[in-house]
């Protein structure tokens, strides 16, 4: 019987129906939304801090014990994923507060942001300045940085990115618009 | 990473804040909106009440500068003050509830003259009848 409603929550459920179980007090369903998520987050998280693997680990860790924390306060009618994105926002900036960012591990980014046509396609990127692209994104103000990751990287559409910053979706357009403004003057 | 999660949440070290305490924040969030609307709309009634015994246009052709002294003399500047702060503080107040992040500055301005206008309007009835 556990066996089944584990198989049918790794498969079927949607984020909301799992959060709505861990709600009512089966906690053990929550490393459904740890397996869905971590990989998206450790991502996200390394792309807006640039740390090292243990540093992002840890900063995810504190995501998902925060969101577990606060699940009560979740509204089951909206998507779990921006819920989400908005804590792990919140974990970055508080770390950003209590510790000054590191020099940036190009190496690391190049892969990942390199490989990103659709911001290449965006910027009108010449091949040999991809390269250059990587040092750009790094150099915008953690805002900017924030709505080009979730844009371009994370796929998210200008409504969930307005619920993850808490803004509205016109701003988010300008905020998006002002980014590739200023990653164009970088390059 | 997952079992780390779930031994904490098992363990006790990891614990849901209660839903009273969430419904708590928005109710509060809610309650000292409406409050600070209410006071608003006093401190515009105190002013147009202020206007209306006073009336300044009619006070400053017949009485000149002396009626000019009057009038800065009397103005109730406290609610003036007292206005403007709430007013400030219900526009940010109304931008923390539920999905309200997603209305544009001028939508939530409208909203707060809109909201003020009307209990405005209402409290001024409410005096004339006493």
């Amino acid at each position: 019987m556990r066996k089944s409603k584990n198989q049918k929550l790794s498969g079927l459920a949607t984020d909301e129906e799992i959060i709505r179980l861990v709600q009512e007090g089966q906690g053990g369903e929550y490393g459904e939304i740890v397996n869905r998520y971590e990989k998206a987050m450790g991502r996200y998280i390394k792309r807006v801090t640039n740390q090292s693997f243990e540093e992002v680990e840890d900063l995810v860790q504190d995501t998902f014990v925060k969101a577990y924390e606060n699940i009560q306060g979740f509204d089951t009618k909206k998507k779990f994923g921006s819920w989400l994105y908005r804590i792990a926002h919140n974990i970055c900036i508080d770390y950003f507060r209590k510790k000054k960012p590191i020099s940036l591990n190009v190496d690391e980014q190049e892969e990942t942001l390199m490989s990103n046509e659709k911001l290449i396609e965006e910027l009108e990127i010449e091949k040999e300045n991809k390269k250059m692209m990587i040092t750009a994104v790094e150099k915008l103000n953690l805002k900017y940085k924030e709505v080009v990751l979730l844009y371009f990287f994370e796929d998210k559409s200008y409504d969930e990115i307005a619920d993850i910053l808490r803004t509205n979706t016109s701003n988010v357009g300008v905020l998006l618009n002002r980014a590739k403004t200023k990653l164009k003057q970088i390059l | 990473m997952k079992k780390d999660i779930l031994k904490q949440i098992k363990d006790g070290k990891v614990k849901m804040k209660p839903k009273w305490q969430f419904q708590m924040i928005d109710k509060g969030q809610r309650v000292a909106w409406g409050s600070a609307m209410v006071l608003m709309a006093a401190s515009v009634a105190m002013i147009i009440m202020f206007v209306k015994e006073y009336e300044p246009l009619s006070l400053i052709s017949e009485y000149g500068e002396v009626g000019k002294e009057l009038l800065i003399e009397d103005f109730p500047y406290i609610w003036l003050t007292l206005g403007m702060l709430l007013m400030g503080m219900s526009t940010w107040l109304i931008s923390k509830i539920g999905d309200n992040y997603r209305k544009t500055n001028k939508q939530i301005w409208g909203i707060t003259l809109l909201t003020l206008t009307v209990v405005t309007i209402a409290e001024i009835f409410i005096w004339s009848l006493f």
